[in-house]
């Protein structure tokens, strides 16, 4: 089984974030809503520009979006 | 220039030298009268010690003139090159053995009219080459596709 | 656990492109196995034109039944589903494309270099037909693997 190294919290903020739906995230930063979940699940971890992508959609930092735990 | 592209040039070289004077020889051995299938055999098998030695000899000068950078693990940069350059490699190799896969049995097939006086089992011989040549194709493209990547800065 | 802000809509949670990879797995080993085991194998220097027939009828068939599944799939699939391939996809195609490299390249190299010595140009021309299916095999595969198991790239 892939290893994640990188935790995240994406489902907490959609859900603060009026409830989005992960097709809703997706859309917004450009992928699947298969591959939001899989983030979400920790089965694939986003390159640096699409992590980037998704704080600025929560309007948070990139550390409280996703958490390195290697 | 990194270690491993350093490395790269000189496995794009070798392949285009050696490989280009086995393929120019064995064309011009099939084309000759009196094609000698044992010969063409001690040929391939010259080549593949010939680029073996070369590879060998160069990496192992380029390691003892950058001993700091050969013995440096591939860095994520290494790594997504070298993942990139799979799938362009991959689609030349599979259409070329694709490719092959329909025009070899035309090959043998229509063997009478083109042989000669050729034995039979050049037939084989050339299907294998053909194959061959697919193959140092694929690693052409593979090679390039790094090299490229590496100049072009990702 | 699903919420209702998960709804996963038409779709089954499942990658349009992990579909695809399926639907290709399934194609390629109902059209080259009937093939492989009834392909007539002639006496060498005597080519059987009945191959012609099967060739044409496993790669056809498999061809067909690849794009119809391909179209039912779309049609049954959200469209940003099936749009432009994402980064996770492009990361789990390039990871399915290295490993059926490799085998590919074994393949050729013991099709189309070692067992030449001692049997029939024939043999070599199906040896390397199994290879392709042997390659396409595995890289649909690796794609169904790492979709399921998860792949970070």
């Amino acid at each position: 089984m892939a290893r994640p190294q990188i935790a995240n919290q994406i489902r907490t903020l959609r859900f603060m974030a009026g409830e989005m739906t992960q097709a809703e995230l997706g859309d917004r930063i450009g992928m699947t809503r298969q591959t939001i979940a899989a983030i979400e699940q920790g089965k694939y971890s986003p390159s640096l520009e699409a992590a980037f992508r998704i704080a600025r959609v929560f309007g948070k930092p990139l550390e409280e979006v996703f958490q390195w735990e290697g | 220039m990194s270690f491993k592209e350093k490395v790269l040039w000189v496995s794009l070289a070798t392949t285009i030298g050696v490989w280009g004077w086995y393929f120019i020889g064995f064309v011009a051995a099939l084309a000759a009268p009196g094609f000698d299938p044992g010969a063409a055999t001690g040929r391939f098998l010259g080549a593949v010690f010939l680029l073996v030695v070369i590879q060998v000899v160069a990496i192992t000068a380029l390691a003892i003139w950058t001993p700091k950078e050969a013995s440096a693990a591939a860095d994520d940069r290494d790594r997504e090159f070298a993942r990139r350059a799979y799938v362009p490699a991959f689609v030349t190799l599979s259409l070329l053995v694709a490719t092959l896969t329909v025009v070899a049995p035309m090959t043998i097939m229509t063997a009478p009219a083109w042989l000669g006086a050729r034995p039979a089992i050049t037939v084989a011989i050339v299907i294998s080459n053909a194959l061959l040549l697919s193959l140092v194709l694929a690693e052409l493209v593979r090679s390039g596709t790094q090299l490229f990547l590496y100049r072009r800065g990702g | 656990m699903a919420t209702h802000f998960d709804a996963p809509g038409r779709d089954s949670g499942m990658a349009w492109r992990e579909k695809r990879a399926w639907l290709g797995l399934a194609t390629l080993a109902i059209a080259y196995g009937i093939y492989f085991t009834n392909v007539p194998v002639p006496v060498d220097g005597l080519v059987d034109l009945r191959w012609l027939f099967w060739f044409a009828a496993a790669s056809l068939g498999q061809g067909l039944t690849f794009g119809l599944g391909i179209a039912l799939l779309r049609w049954r699939s959200p469209r940003g589903d099936y749009a432009a391939p994402d980064e996770r996809d492009r990361a789990i195609d390039r990871r399915a494309a290295a490993i059926a490299y490799y085998v590919l390249m074994v393949a050729v190299i013991w099709v189309g270099v070692i067992s030449p010595f001692g049997t029939s140009a024939w043999r070599i021309a199906q040896g390397s037909l199994l290879a392709i299916v042997t390659t396409e095999f595995v890289r649909y595969g690796a794609t169904v693997w790492s979709y399921r198991r998860g792949w970070h790239g």
